[in-house]
C-alpha cells in the first residue's frame, strides 16, 4: 500500500485508489456579509480634551496681550529716552559749567555710553512689535 | 520646579541690571572720593568737593555701563518672549 504524504490530500498523489480524502478536522466559519455586525463600543480611546483650535492654529494672541502694549510702551519710552539722554548728555559737555565732578564729568560719560544702548533696545522692540502685527495681519 | 523661559530670562536680566549698578556705584564713589591734589600743571579740572577744591581727571566708565546695557536688552529680549507665548486664560 503507498504511502501518502500526511501534508497533502491523497487524492493528489501517485497511487492514490479513488480513496475519499481525509476528512477535514476543522472547519472555518466565514462570516455571512448580510449578517448584521456586533454592536461596537461607543469609543475605543479615551475622549480627548477640547483644545482652544483657533488659538493653536493662529499662534501669537495680540488681542489683550499685556506684553506686547509693554513693548510699545517700551519702544516709545527707550527710543526717545536715549535720544533725549544724548542731547542732555552733549548739552553738559558743551556748558561744563558744573561745580563738581558728578555734573561736570560723571553724569555726561553715562548719559553719553548709555544713550546708546536705550536707543537701540527701544528701536528693537519697536521692530519686534511691528512684526508681531505684520505676522498677525490678514487682508480685510 | 519647572520656571518660564521668559521668567527665567526675566530673572536673569533684573541679576545683570542690579549687579552693573552696583558695579556702577562703586565705580562712581572711587572716582569722587579720589580726588588728585590741585595743581596747575596736572591738567585735571579742579572742581569742589566738600567744599574744598580738588583735582579731577575725566571719568572713564569700564565694564558697568555695558553690563547694564546688556541687562537692558536681556529684558527687553524677556518681554518679547512673553507676548510670543501669552495666551488669554480660559
Amino acid at each position: 500500500m503507498a504511502e501518502f504524504d500526511p501534508r497533502f490530500d491523497p487524492s493528489f498523489q501517485r497511487g492514490f485508489a479513488g480513496r475519499p480524502a481525509q476528512p477535514v478536522e476543522r472547519l472555518v466559519e466565514i462570516p455571512d456579509a448580510a449578517a448584521p455586525v456586533a454592536q461596537r463600543p461607543e469609543r475605543l480611546v479615551p475622549e480627548a480634551p477640547e483644545l482652544p483650535l483657533e488659538e493653536d492654529d493662529e499662534g501669537i494672541s495680540l488681542s489683550g496681550n499685556p506684553w506686547v502694549r509693554a513693548l510699545w510702551v517700551i519702544a516709545g519710552v527707550f527710543t526717545i529716552g536715549g535720544l533725549v539722554a544724548q542731547w542732555q548728555a552733549q548739552q553738559l559737555f558743551s556748558s561744563q559749567n558744573g561745580s563738581n565732578a558728578i555734573d561736570y564729568y560723571v553724569l555726561p560719560s553715562i548719559l553719553s555710553t548709555m544713550s546708546p544702548w536705550f536707543t537701540f533696545a527701544g528701536l528693537i522692540a519697536g521692530v519686534a512689535v511691528v512684526t508681531l502685527h505684520a505676522v498677525r495681519w490678514r487682508q480685510p | 520646579m519647572i520656571r518660564h523661559p521668559a521668567v527665567l530670562l526675566g530673572a536673569v536680566s533684573i541679576a545683570v541690571i542690579v549687579g552693573g549698578l552696583s558695579f556702577l556705584w562703586v565705580s562712581v564713589n572711587d572716582y569722587v572720593n579720589s580726588p588728585y591734589p590741585v595743581s596747575s600743571t596736572s591738567g585735571n579740572v579742579v572742581l569742589l568737593r566738600n567744599g574744598e577744591l580738588a583735582g579731577y581727571p575725566p571719568y572713564e566708565s569700564g565694564l558697568e555701563l555695558t553690563v547694564i546695557g546688556v541687562g537692558v536688552a536681556l529684558a527687553v529680549a524677556t518681554v518679547f518672549i512673553a507676548a510670543i507665548t501669552w495666551r488669554p486664560r480660559t
